[in-house]
This record gives C-alpha cells, structure tokens and sequence, in this order.
C-alpha cells in the first residue's frame, strides 16, 4: 500500500516536472489538476461546526484552526510526514544563534491573494497584533517565549521592546528569552500567522468575518461563506507551492448530528468523516476505516488538597483498580490505548518517541491486590477506618457519563468503594475544578505543542491549569530547568524523571490515550491526520478514479 | 381601539424589561465565564479579555451598559463568535427558522383542522380513529424520530430528497414535515373538541331548520364559532416554532436560529443568550397582540366587550 502511494507520487513529481518544462515553468498550477486523469478535484468534508473567527490572532478552536492553516501559510509548515523542514513554509531558510536564542529567517518570494507581496513586515505587525493588550488574543501567551512579548501584553512594555524586528522585507529577526526547542514548529501555529497590515487597517475587528475580509497566502483561499452552513475553498492561485495542491474545490458543511452525518457519507455527499462512537461496529471491518491516536490523554484528576486524596496511596489505590484494558476494549470500543503513563505515544523524545525512551508503563494495569492493599495503608495512614462519600465529576455527554459509570463500577467490584457521579456542563465543570470544588475529575488534556513538556510543566506548583493543587519542589525544579536547557539530551532525562516523580506521586492517574476513527472513501488520496493542531492536512489530496 | 394598543405596547415593553433583566442576572449566576476553559491562560490575558467586553466591571454597571447599547439597538458583539455581532447572527440564522417554521405551521393548521373538523363531523367512524391515530403518532413520537425515519426512507433509501443541508425548496420539505406534526396533533384534536360543543348548539339546530346548505352550516356556524381556541394556542405556538427549533435543525444541518437558543447557554455566551430571548420574547409579545386583534376580527363579540370598557 505504502510502495504504490511512493509510485504514484514519484509518478506525479515526474509528469509535474514535465509539464513545468513543457509550458516553461509558468503555468504548472492548472496542468497539475489533469494529472489525476479525468477525475474532478472536488473534496467534501465536514466541519461539524462554524469556525468562531477567522482572525488569526484570535483564533483558538480547532474548527478555525481548520480552516486558517489551509488559507495561510506561516513561516514554516508541517510536511507530510509531520516535520518541520526549511522551505515547508513561507521561510526558505533559517540561522538559528548558538545560545539558541536569536532566530533570523529568510523568507521565500511569495504573495499575498491580493498580489501583494508577502513581507517581513507582515509577521511583524501580525505578531504584535496578538500581542497587543487591546486586542485581547486569548492566545497572546503563544508568543510569551519572545523577549518583551510578556512585558508587552501586560502593559509593563511598549510594542519597540518585543524582540520580533523585520530586518528587511525578506529577513525576520526573532530572540527569545530562553531556547525554545519547539519554537520553530510553533512558527506554524494560527497565533504566528502572517497579517496584510492594510488589510486589516481596512476591516479592524471585522477581519475573517466573511472570505472578502481576509487575504490569503496558503494552499486555498476561501470563496465562499454561509454561516452556520457551509464554506467553500477553492485553489489559491497565487500560492507560492502551487504545483503541489491538486484539489481545486473543498467543500465543508457543518453537520451535528451523527445520524446526518453517517448518511451523507453512505451517500457519498461526504468524502470522508470521523465516525461517531455508536457507529464505529458498523464501519470496523471496512477497507475504508482507520484509527488514529491523538497527543491527547484522559486521567482521573485527583483534588490532592482533598482530605482523602492528600494521601499518595489512595490516590495510587484508585489508579490501579482500573482495568484499562476492559475500559478502552468494552467501553470506548474506540481504538484507545491503554495509558499507564503521561504523555501519549507519538510525542518526540531527544532522538524518537518520547514514550519509548521513557518505558510504556510506570505501574501494572488492573493490579488489585496491590490496589487494595494501598487503600488499606493509606486509611491506616490517615486514620480513618470508613472512606467518606467519593464523588467522581464529569461531563454531561452520554459518552462521558457510560464512561463515568464504567469507572464506578470498576472501583466498586475491585476496591469495595461506593462512588457517586456528577456530571455537568463543560464550563460548569472547569469552573469548579479551578475552584476545587470536586473530590477527583474524569479530564483530558491535548497537546499545545509538539512536544512532552505541554503534557508536564501543567503540573507544577501554581500553575493555572494545576487544579489538582499538586506540589512537589523536586518536580518543579526539573520542569524549570528543562524549559531553558539547551542541551537536548540532559532535558529530555529531564523531563523523563519529572514523569516518573509524577507517577510516583500520582495527582493524576493515567487512563487511556485517545484515538480517533475516521473513513475514508478510496478515491481520496493523500489526506492526512495530524495528530494535534488540525483536522486533516490536504493541501496534497487528490482524487483519482472516482 | 387606539387606547387600547397603546397600553398594549406599554406592557409589552415592561414585559420585556422585565424578562431581560431576570435573563440577564440569572446567566451570571451560572458558575464560569464566556472565557473559562480547561486551557488557562496568564491572569493578565484574562484581564484584557475581560476588559475588552466590559466584563471586569461590576454586575449593575454591565447592566447599565447593556440597557444602554440596546436602547440604540445595538445587541453586543458575540463572546463565542468574536468580531461576529449579535444582530448580524439573528439577521442571518433567523430566515431558515422562520421559512422552515412558516411552512410548517401552515401544513399544521392546514391538516391538523381538516382532520379536526372531519373527525367531529363524522365522530366514532373511520376518520376519528384515523385523526386519532395521526395525533398520538404526532404527540407521543418526539420529532427527530420522525425526522431521522423520512430522511432514511425518502432520502437516503429511495433518493427523491437530500438527506440534509439548505438552499432550494427541497431542502425544506422534509424538515417542515417532520417538524408539522406536533401542530398538527394539537390542532386536530382541540378542533375536533371545539367542534363537538358546538355541534350539540341550538343555532346548529336552527341553521338546519332554516334550510341552509351543510357547507353553509359548517363554514360559517361551525368552524368559526370553534376556531377560537385554535387561535389561542397559535400565537404562542407559532412564536416558538419560526424562532427556530434545535432538534430538526441539527438534524437536518439547517443554518437557523434554534441551535443558539440551547448553545449560547453552554458557551456562556451572554450577548447571545440575552439576544435570543430578546427576539423570542418579542415575537412572542407580538403574536399575543396579534391573537387579540384576530378574536376581535372572527368574534364581532369580543370587538364589542372591549370597546365598551
């Protein structure tokens, strides 16, 4: 399967070649689309939802994200094979400083949907755009790894001290305050997405509220918008890559209901869909169907400040009488992993998967006799001789509430413990677990970043998103330490004794590592699954044989 | 006539006032904010986002703002659509909702009193059973399973409608149907109750006696003295459905209104939240008003009582 994909793209670079020497190197961007044979480059996919703003600055969810990394190309671009390579984006090149902080990169020749030339400048702007106090960008603190960035945001700086400076209009000069190790892959994140200047001069807050009000500098420009409806993009022709995007059309609509959407897949309206979890039997033994795991984790969350969970073996007591494997084979019935660790597979170490070079396991799932006996030490430890009401929070969704109750069952028959559910609205539940208001919580937590520390520096003391008021000064001294260390492989021990130290604690016990589902109709080629930031990359999708 | 409007329109906006300031207290007590999320950002971040919208000040003085801005017809500016108004949503969700409402309360009322009168008509025979019949289906069947079966069988089985989605008239026939039934159900059956009382009424008797056609009788004695409930239940009715329905919308993927109504409370959204009930509670205030001038015009009674006040 993979061999035939190599030669059909070997097949294509080759015809593409030929073609660019044939019309002398102009007008590739057309001949490119016959290449697939007669088959009409059209792509329907689902969005689910409307995009809440296309604004790059502003953007956060994964629907605009969608939408904003096929319109705009940033500095660099992740591959298809889900690197970060010179000339993937709109930067052919870069020096990076030896201290590591000092970027400087030299941009491509390329141009904006309006003609325009894509500039130095327009990084520039875009990123102080974000970071300005008046723009609110939620996520301003992106670009916090900037000198002066921070400073700026809060009001403490002027716009002058962000160390962010076109040295002309092809050369970005960029320094940190600290080696950043993902700093480049963040380049290609929506917050760091280039800005026309005049553009947005013209529309103000209205930018990316309709495809006339944005311009574009990725592999498709928008040309149609209905709101709560559709969105059409269409092939940008001014895109610097061109010759590489064969689609001509993607369609999206944004259908909810899983019923709807199953059927307009059967029907073939959709191309390609993630499949809901009721409908996953259906799908399974198709050609069609693939899983996926995603840098996304889900733990039981323990309220460490909690006068049952304070003690370490409870917590851990709790942790091992969960049967994972019955738990993603029986109840997700999805394709998750198993998680006897933090950070998911697929997240890169010093030199491969951080997993690997870490070890898959930290404790044995389903070990009962162990869990019991922890229980019983921690009571003793506590002086207590009866546990008080245990109440486990949730979400309100039926998916979260079977998996809910999965658990209770799970601590019932193997620990002998009654524990209640509650489950509420999403807010509703962030709220009250920034409050500590909750004995433990059922939460998950996706990657910012491709690498192990957005899984890990969350839980040092005081951090925002520490909820489980967990404290360790061992742990925090290695996350520090780790997030200004230059030497890749000292951070990486780093950050694998920091995982151990947190599996030793346990604020948090691990449960599964997410997967998705999705199928795809065998006409469709090249379309990828990243495994965070968007959906689906398909600036190289073709159809072929439809 | 005049006067009366007049303090109709009176209590209509006090009636507003009053539900947009429960509205408005009640959503902040709901715990969390438009900006909680599990992803917590730097306080100085928050501090800007709240700023921005004005949600850093006390709660009386976001009051103060709101009323203001609303006095100037300005509804605020989405928390969950940023850059997108609150006016500019409801001006582009509220077509769907309102065609998809309009025609499915004209194939209620249409069906739903043809089968309601035919039924009292013709009472304990073929045709009560079968209005009977349709009007449990249509009561005790929640709509999306009705919703879910058409789009199975005429769209996905044999093909003559889309399955889902929104543009040309065809788009709308399944969800109209789907979400006719309910009306249909209610009117059929208060209808064909009307119809039973004034059935057994001495002028039916006399328009007999008189010799007048059986349609005559039917039309003019019958129907339009057993209308009058129907009228009542319709404003209201009519209010809910073109504001937009959240079920049938998903559903059948429609761009309408219905989904902010549930959505808007789950995001926090407050601009949206207060929006929605502003435009729900004027059309429904309206249609009230508009089902008082209606009893004057079918009952030149009521005309008469009122004007003598």
């Amino acid at each position: 399967m993979k061999g035939h994909k190599k030669i059909v793209i070997i097949g294509l670079v080759l015809l593409m070649a030929l073609s660019a020497v044939l019309t002398g190197c102009g007008g590739s961007a057309t001949n490119s689309a016959s290449n697939s044979g007669n088959d009409k480059q059209v792509l329907n996919l689902n969005l689910v939802q409307e995009p809440s703003t296309l604004d790059p600055q502003k953007a956060t969810d994964v629907v605009s994200i969608d939408i904003l990394t096929e319109v705009l190309d940033g500095l660099t671009r992740y591959d298809k094979n889900g690197k970060i390579e010179p000339g993937s984006g709109l930067a052919k090149s870069w020096d990076i400083s030896k201290d590591g902080l000092t970027y400087t990169f030299h941009l491509r020749d390329a141009k904006w949907s309006d003609g325009n030339p894509i500039t130095a400048q327009d990084f520039e702007y875009a990123w102080k755009r974000a970071l300005d106090p008046k723009t609110a960008s939620q996520y301003a603190y992106q670009l916090f790894y900037i000198k002066g960035a921070e400073e700026y945001n809060a009001g403490k700086g002027t716009a002058d001290q962000v160390a962010v400076k076109a040295l002309d209009d092809k050369t970005l000069q960029v320094t940190l305050k600290a080696p950043t190790p993902q700093f480049l892959g963040l380049t290609s994140f929506v917050t760091y997405l280039p800005l026309e200047k005049s553009v947005y001069e013209k529309y103000g807050d209205k930018i990316g509220t309709d495809p006339d009000k944005l311009v574009y500098s990725g592999p498709f420009v928008i040309s149609q918008w209905n709101h709560e409806q559709s969105i059409t993009l269409k092939k940008n022709k001014d895109y610097w890559d061109s010759s590489s995007v064969k689609l001509q059309t993607v369609n999206f609509t944004m259908i909810k209901d899983n019923n709807t959407l199953v059927q307009n897949y059967d029907s073939g309206t959709l191309d390609s869909i993630f499949v809901p979890g009721d409908y996953i039997d259906k799908y399974k033994s198709s050609s069609e169907y693939s899983d996926k795991a995603l840098a996304t984790n889900w733990y039981i969350q323990f309220n460490t400040k909690n006068p049952v969970f304070k003690n370490a073996d409870i917590r851990k007591a709790f942790t091992l009488a969960i049967d994972r494997k019955s738990f993603v084979e029986q109840v997700t019935k999805d394709g998750s992993i198993p998680a006897e660790a933090v950070v998911p597979p697929g997240i890169p170490g010093y030199n491969g998967d951080f997993r690997k070079e870490a070890g898959e396991a930290y404790f044995k799932d389903n070990d009962v006799l162990q869990a019991k006996e922890l229980l019983k030490k921690g009571m003793s430890e506590l002086g207590i001789s009866k546990l008080p009401t245990i109440t486990l929070l949730g979400d309100d969704t039926d998916n979260a509430k079977k998996y809910d109750q999965a658990l209770q069952q799970m601590w019932s028959q193997n620990l002998g413990v009654n524990v209640q559910i509650q489950n509420v609205a999403f807010k509703v539940r962030i709220d009250m677990m920034d409050k500590g208001n909750y004995d433990m919580v059922f939460a998950g937590w996706g990657a910012d970043y491709n690498d192990p520390l957005t899984f890990l520096d969350m839980w040092e003391t005081n951090n925002g998103n520490n909820t489980a008021f967990y404290s360790n000064p061992q742990y925090d001294k290695l996350i520090d330490e780790a997030k200004v260390n230059g030497d890749l492989k000292a951070r990486n021990d780093e950050l694998i004794q920091a995982e151990k130290i947190l599996m030793d604690d346990m604020p948090i016990g691990p449960v599964y590592f997410q997967a998705r589902q999705f199928v795809v109709k065998p006409y469709v080629k090249d379309l990828y699954f990243p495994t965070f930031g968007s959906d689906w990359e398909f600036k190289w999708a073709y159809i072929q044989n439809n | 006539m005049l006067n009366y409007s007049i303090k109709r329109f009176v209590y209509m906006l006090i009636t507003i006032w009053v539900i947009i300031t429960l509205t408005f207290f009640l959503m902040h007590m709901i715990p969390g904010d438009p900006f909680t999320s599990e992803k917590k950002v730097p306080p100085q971040i928050r501090q800007n986002m709240l700023a921005k919208y004005h949600l850093d000040k006390p709660l009386i003085v976001q009051y103060g703002y709101y009323l203001d801005n609303l006095m100037h017809g300005d509804l605020g500016i989405s928390l969950k659509y940023l850059n997108r108004t609150v006016d500019d949503i409801i001006k582009q969700s509220a077509p769907a909702s309102f065609q998809l409402g309009v025609q499915s309360i004209f194939l209620g009322v249409v069906f739903g009193l043809f089968f309601g009168i035919v039924a009292a008509l013709k009472r304990g025979g073929g045709w009560d059973y079968f209005s009977m019949f349709l009007a449990i289906i249509g009561i005790s069947v929640p709509n999306f399973i009705i919703a879910t079966l058409l789009q199975l069988l005429l769209a996905s089985k044999l093909k003559l409608l889309p399955v889902s989605g929104w543009g040309s008239f065809k788009y709308t026939i399944l969800p109209s149907i789907a979400l006719s039934f309910a009306t249909l159900s209610i009117i059929s059956r208060m209808m064909r109750t009307s119809m039973l009382d004034v059935i057994g009424q001495d002028y039916i008797k006399t328009a007999k006696a008189k010799g007048l056609s059986q349609l005559q009788i039917i039309w003019k004695h019958m129907v339009r003295n057993a209308i009058m409930p129907v009228v009542t239940v319709l404003g209201p009715l009519f209010a809910g459905i073109v504001t937009g329905t959240f079920v049938i919308e998903q559903i059948f993927s429609i761009p309408g209104l219905g989904k902010f109504f549930v959505q808007s409370i789950y995001d926090e959204d407050y601009s949206m939240i207060l929006g929605t009930t502003i435009f729900y509670s004027i059309i429904l205030v309206v249609m009230m008003f508009v089902v008082d001038i209606a009893y004057g015009l079918i009952d030149p009674r009521v005309r008469l009582a009122k004007g003598g006040k």
